[in-house]
C-alpha cells in the first residue's frame, strides 16, 4: 500500500478538489465521434484542425510540393491549392474564425471557413517553428521556437537527465480585438492546449518538475500547477475529462495519466502523433492524427470507442494482392494511397513506421537478402555500399520483361539509365527520388557587390569571393542550402573513381575546409569561418533566407525548390554548384528506389504495380528534370526559360552520387587534423588508404 | 545401458546444444560459402575460396592475425612462466598480488582504453608509422600491451597453480640429487606441466583472437593501419557491404585454420604429457 501510494506521488500533493480544476468538463457536451468528421483525401496530411459540428480543416501536400487547404463540413466542401505555405492553424468556434500562420509570408492570417482572408493579425514574424496556436477568449496564443536550436549554437538543446529538451520555446499573446502583441514571461513551456473556458493548459518544465498548468492569458499568469513528473517529456497532449492524454518519449502510442489518481495507462498502442497539432478535443472525443497510418481518428472518452474518418493506409495484409515494405507513407515523395488506387490492387504494407528510421531500412534490406517472400515490393532509402549491392545481377527481380518499364528507363538521361541497369544489362529498379542542387544568382545584386560569374567557377573562387564581399560595407546576403549535399568527400568520389585524394586540388580543398576550424559538422557549412553567419549581419541573413531579390546575391538550393517557385526564376540565373575542380560534374542523388523482391510471391502483380507507379511519377513530375526528351516537360515547365534550360543542362551532364567511404570513416582523420594531432600528409594518406581498402577489400 | 546412463545421458544436453547452436549454423555457413550469392543461390563450388585467397586484404588480415596472435600468446605464456618462477618460492605470501593480476581480465576494455590512449597516443600509432615493412608492425604494440595487461594474470594463474600442484617429493628427490632451483624448474617442474602449458597457450591464443574489440576502441575505425587490419575488420566490412558469401568463405577458412592449430596443440600436449 505504501508502494502504491508512493507511485502516485506525482498527484498526491494536491487534494481532490484542487485537482478538479484541471479536469476538462465534458458532461455538458453531447456525444460526438469521428463518424461525424467528414474527411476524404489521399494526400499526405501536414496538419488538421477540427471545426464545430464534425467539420475539419486539413492541410495536405498537393502536387509539385504545393499545399492544399481543405475544409470538410457536413454539407459543404472547400478546397484550394495554395501559393504559399501554412504551418499552423487554430479555430475559434465562438467567432467562427480560423487563424493560420503563413510561414512563407511570415504573418498570421484570419480566414473564414470558405478560406477567404478577412484580416492579418501579425506581419514580419519568421520563427524557426510554430509549435501550436490556440485562441483563448480574445487572445491568440502562439507557442514558437525563434531560432534553429542547433544552428544557433544553443547548447541547452541537448536532452537533460530527466529528458527535458529546451528548444527556447516562447509564448506570444496577440489580442484579436486591440492588436496588442505581448511576449509571455513564462519559460520552460513545452506544450499549449485549449479545451474551452477562459484559460489554457500549458505543459511546462519548471526547475526540476514537469507540470500541467492552468494559464490565464490576460494576466500572463499560471493560476494552478499540477506536478506530472511521471509523465515526463512529451510531444503532444490534450486534457479530456479527468485524463491527460499524451504522446511521450516512450513512443509506445497515446498514453494517459489520470489527473485524480496519477495512474498511467497506454490507451492506444502503436500509433504516432508527434506534433502538438496532432491532438485536439471536440466534444467528448480526442481527435488525433495517426501519422503511422495517416488517418484521422477519434477516441470517445466516455465509451472508449475509437472511430476513424477518412482514408486509411492500414490494410489487412492477409487479403491483399501484394505487400510493400517501406518507411512511410509520410516519408514517400508521392501519395502512396493514390498510386494504390490507380493500380487497382489491394496493397498491404509491412509494418511501416512513419518517420525515416535507419534501423528499419536495415531490417528491410536483411529481409530481402535473407530471401523472405512475404514482401513483394520494397521502397528503400539506401546509399553507398547498399546501392552497389542492389545494382548487382540477381539481387533484384529484373524489370526488362515489362515494355513500359523498359521504355521509362530509356527516357532518363543516359547516366541515370545506366545506373539503373546492372552489369548484365538488366534493369534493377525504379528511382523514387532524384535530388540535385544548383546555384541561383541575382545578376543585379552581383554587380553591386563586384561578383562575377567567374566567382562561381569552383570551390576556391567561391571562397575568395565570400571573403572579399564579407569584408565590405556593401549590402549583400547569401544563403547556403547546405543540406543538399554540397561537395565534401561525396562528390569527389562521384567524379573520380578511384578517388585520388592526394591531388593538389583536394589537398587545397581539405586545408581550406578544416584548417583552424575545430568544430566539425557534416552539413555545418554555415559555421565555416568564410561562410559563417557571424560574418553576415543578422537582418541580411534573414532577408537572404527568404531570398529577397533586393538584397540576395546567390543561394545554393535544391533544384526542386527552384522549379517549384516561379518567383525564384524572375531576373535570376542558374549555375552549377561549384565543385572542387572546374571540370567536375554535378551530382544527382538517387537514394530512394523501388525494387521487386526476386523471392516474392506476387512478382507479376508487382511489375504491374511499378508500371502504375512510374506512370504516376512521370505524369506528376515527381522526379523533376531527369528525362532526355524535352517534350516530357510540356504542361509543367518551359524548358526554353533560361533558368530551366540551365537546370536541364546541369542535370543532363551529371553523375549519380557515389559517396565512397562513408563520412564516419574519414571523420576521425578530419578531427585529428583539426586538433593538430596530425599534419596534412598524414590525414590525406589515411583517407586514401581507407578509400583503397573500401574499394578493394 | 549403464554406460549410456552414466556418460552419454548427462552429456546429451551439451551435445544437443552444440549441434543446434554451433554445428548446424556452421553447416549453413559452409553452404553459403559455396553459393554465388544469397539471391540467385547458384552453386559455384570453390570459386569464393579462390577469390578470397587471391584477395590482398584477406591475406593481409590473416597474416596480421597470425602474427599478432602468435606473438601475444607466446609472450603471455613466457611471461607467466617467468612470473611463476619468481613467485613460487614464496608460497602463499602474495595471494593479494595474484588476485590483483587477474583483475584486468574482468575490467571492460571500454573503461580503460582512454587511459591506454595517453600512454600510446593514437595519433602516432594510427598515422605516424609506415604503411609497410617491419616498422609498420609497431602499430600492433598498443594492442599487444593491452592484451598482456588483460590476460597475463589469468595465464599466470594457470601456470602457477599447475606448478604448485606438483608433488613435493618429486622436487625434494631432485634436490637431494643435487639439482639447483633453476634446473629443478626447467627440467622437472616445467616438463611435468607441459599439458597444462599447452592448454594455457590454447586459451591465450583463442583470447588473442578477440583483440578486435580493443582495436576498434583504440583506433576507432573499421580501417585501421595495415598492420592491425585484422580478419574481423575484413569480415565486418563485408557484412556491412552485404557480401555474405565472402563472409561465409572467410569464416570457414578461419575456422579451418584455427581447428588445425588447436588439434596440433592438443596432440602435442597429449604426447608431451605422456612423455613427461
Amino acid at each position: 500500500m505504501v508502494i502504491i501510494g508512493l507511485s502516485f506521488s506525482g498527484c498526491a500533493s494536491k487534494g481532490a478538489a484542487e485537482k478538479e480544476i484541471f479536469f476538462h468538463d465534458i458532461k455538458s457536451k453531447e456525444d460526438s465521434s469521428a463518424k461525424d468528421i467528414y474527411y476524404m483525401s489521399d494526400r499526405v496530411i501536414n496538419f488538421m484542425e477540427p471545426l464545430s459540428d464534425g467539420g475539419i480543416l486539413v492541410a495536405t501536400q498537393g502536387e509539385n510540393g504545393k499545399q492544399f487547404l481543405e475544409v470538410f463540413c457536413r454539407d459543404d466542401y472547400m478546397g484550394e491549392e495554395q501559393d504559399t505555405y501554412y504551418s499552423q492553424v487554430t479555430y475559434d468556434e465562438n467567432v467562427d474564425e480560423l487563424y493560420l500562420f503563413n510561414a512563407s509570408e511570415g504573418r498570421v492570417e484570419v480566414k473564414d471557413k470558405q478560406l477567404h482572408t478577412t484580416a492579418v493579425l501579425m506581419n514580419d514574424f519568421y520563427p524557426f517553428e510554430v509549435k501550436e496556436m490556440e485562441k483563448v477568449g480574445d487572445w491568440l496564443l502562439i507557442l514558437y521556437v525563434s531560432d534553429n536550436p542547433y544552428e544557433s549554437g544553443m547548447e541547452h538543446a541537448e536532452p537533460q537527465k530527466d529528458g527535458y529538451v529546451d528548444y527556447g520555446e516562447t509564448l506570444l499573446c496577440v489580442n484579436r480585438l486591440t492588436g496588442e502583441i505581448r511576449q509571455s514571461k513564462l519559460k520552460g513551456i513545452i506544450g499549449l492546449k485549449y479545451e474551452g473556458g477562459e484559460h489554457a493548459y500549458l505543459y511546462s518544465h519548471r526547475g526540476k518538475d514537469y507540470t500541467l498548468d492552468i494559464y490565464e492569458p490576460s494576466s500572463d499568469k499560471v493560476l494552478h500547477s499540477l506536478e506530472c513528473n511521471d509523465v515526463g517529456y512529451l510531444f503532444s497532449f490534450a486534457v479530456l475529462g479527468k485524463k491527460l492524454y499524451y504522446f511521450g518519449i516512450s513512443n509506445e502510442g497515446i498514453c494517459s495519466m489520470d489527473l485524480e489518481t496519477g495512474a498511467i495507462q497506454l490507451e492506444i498502442p502503436k500509433i504516432i502523433t508527434f506534433l502538438q497539432s496532432d491532438f485536439d478535443v471536440e466534444g467528448n472525443c480526442l481527435i488525433y492524427l495517426n501519422r503511422k497510418d495517416m488517418e484521422i481518428c477519434a477516441l470517445n472518452a466516455a465509451s472508449g470507442e475509437i472511430s476513424k474518418g477518412g482514408y486509411s493506409a492500414a490494410v489487412n495484409n492477409q487479403n491483399c494482392d501484394l505487400v510493400v515494405g517501406m518507411v512511410g507513407p509520410y516519408d514517400l515523395t508521392f501519395p502512396f494511397q493514390a498510386v494504390n488506387e490507380l493500380s487497382g490492387f489491394n496493397v498491404g504494407t509491412y509494418e511501416s513506421p512513419v518517420v525515416a528510421d535507419s534501423s528499419f531500412e536495415q531490417k528491410l534490406l536483411l529481409k530481402l537478402l535473407a530471401g523472405d517472400s512475404d514482401v513483394d515490393v520494397y521502397f528503400l532509402t539506401v546509399s553507398g555500399a547498399e546501392m552497389d549491392k542492389l545494382r548487382q545481377d540477381g539481387v533484384c527481380y529484373p524489370l526488362d520483361g515489362s515494355e513500359t518499364l523498359k521504355k521509362e528507363n530509356g527516357r532518363f538521361f543516359d547516366f541515370l539509365s545506366d545506373y539503373l541497369t546492372t552489369d548484365g544489362g538488366r534493369i534493377w529498379g525504379v528511382p523514387l527520388s532524384a535530388y540535385g542542387s544548383c546555384l541561383l544568382a541575382y545578376p543585379e545584386n552581383m554587380k553591386k557587390c563586384g561578383v562575377s560569374e567567374g566567382d562561381f567557377a569552383d570551390f576556391f573562387s567561391l571562397l575568395q569571393m565570400l571573403r572579399r564581399i564579407n569584408g565590405t560595407e556593401e549590402q549583400h546576403a547569401f544563403v547556403w542550402g547546405s543540406s543538399y549535399g554540397y561537395d565534401l568527400l561525396t562528390n569527389y568520389a562521384s567524379n573520380n573513381k578511384p578517388a585520388d585524394y592526394g591531388s593538389e586540388a583536394f589537398c587545397a580543398y581539405f586545408q581550406e575546409m578544416w584548417d583552424g576550424w575545430t568544430e566539425y559538422e557534416e552539413y555545418g557549412l554555415a559555421n565555416h569561418p568564410a561562410m559563417g553567419r557571424a560574418d553576415v549581419k543578422k537582418s541580411l541573413y534573414e532577408s537572404s533566407v527568404t531570398l529577397d531579390p533586393e538584397e540576395s546575391v546567390f543561394a545554393i538550393l535544391s533544384v526542386s525548390e527552384v522549379l517549384a517557385r516561379e518567383e525564384l526564376r524572375q531576373g535570376t540565373k542558374v549555375y552549377p554548384t561549384p565543385r572542387i575542380t572546374k571540370n567536375s560534374k554535378q551530382d544527382l542523388a538517387v537514394t530512394k528506389v523501388a525494387i521487386i523482391n526476386p523471392n516474392g510471391k506476387h512478382k507479376e502483380e508487382a511489375v504491374k504495380y511499378l508500371e502504375t507507379l512510374t506512370g504516376y511519377l512521370a505524369e506528376n513530375n515527381v522526379l523533376g528534370v531527369v528525362y532526355k526528351d524535352q517534350e516530357a516537360y510540356q504542361g509543367w515547365i518551359d524548358v526554353q526559360d533560361p533558368c530551366i534550360r540551365a537546370i536541364y543542362d546541369i542535370n543532363a551532364n551529371s553523375v549519380v552520387r557515389d559517396c565512397g567511404i562513408a563520412a564516419d570513416i574519414y571523420i576521425n582523420d578530419v578531427k585529428a587534423y583539426q586538433h593538430k594531432e596530425i599534419d596534412l600528409d598524414a590525414a590525406i594518406k589515411s583517407i586514401q588508404r581507407k578509400e583503397d581498402a573500401y574499394r578493394n577489400e | 545401458m549403464n554406460r549410456f546412463r552414466k556418460w552419454l545421458l548427462p552429456c546429451a544436453p551439451g551435445f544437443f546444444g552444440f549441434f543446434f547452436i554451433y554445428l548446424m549454423p556452421f553447416a549453413l555457413t559452409v553452404r553459403y560459402s559455396l553459393l554465388s550469392d544469397l539471391f540467385s543461390r547458384e552453386f559455384v563450388g570453390m570459386e569464393n575460396y579462390l577469390k578470397l585467397s587471391g584477395n590482398p586484404y584477406f591475406r593481409l588480415a590473416m597474416k596480421n592475425v597470425l602474427i599478432f596472435s602468435g606473438m601475444a600468446s607466446v609472450l603471455t605464456l613466457v611471461l607467466s612462466i617467468l612470473l611463476s618462477y619468481l613467485l613460487l618460492p614464496h608460497g602463499n605470501r602474495y595471494v593479494l598480488l595474484r588476485a590483483v593480476m587477474v583483475a584486468p581480465f574482468f575490467i571492460p576494455s571500454s573503461a580503460v582504453i582512454r587511459a591506454w590512449g595517453r600512454i600510446f597516443p593514437p595519433a602516432f600509432y594510427g598515422y605516424g608509422l609506415p604503411d609497410a615493412g617491419l616498422g609498420s608492425y609497431l602499430a600492433q604494440l598498443p594492442l599487444l600491451v593491452i592484451f598482456l595487461w588483460k590476460n597475463l594474470g589469468f595465464c599466470f594463474l594457470i601456470t602457477y597453480l599447475s606448478l604448485q600442484g606438483i608433488p613435493r617429493e618429486v622436487i625434494e628427490a631432485a634436490q637431494v640429487d643435487g639439482a639447483g632451483r633453476g634446473r629443478t624448474f626447467r627440467d622437472i617442474r616445467l616438463k611435468m606441466i607441459v599439458p597444462n602449458l599447452y592448454f594455457a597457450l590454447l586459451l591465450v591464443f583463442v583470447s588473442s583472437l578477440s583483440v578486435y574489440r580493443e582495436s576498434m576502441l583504440y583506433y576507432n575505425t573499421q580501417y585501421p593501419p595495415n598492420a592491425v587490419y585484422l580478419l574481423q575488420n575484413f569480415m565486418n566490412n563485408h557484412f556491412e557491404k552485404m557480401n555474405y558469401e565472402n563472409l561465409a568463405a572467410a569464416s570457414v577458412l578461419f575456422v579451418g585454420g584455427i581447428s588445425v592449430l588447436v588439434i596440433l596443440l592438443f596432440g602435442l600436449g597429449g604426447r608431451e604429457g605422456k612423455t613427461s
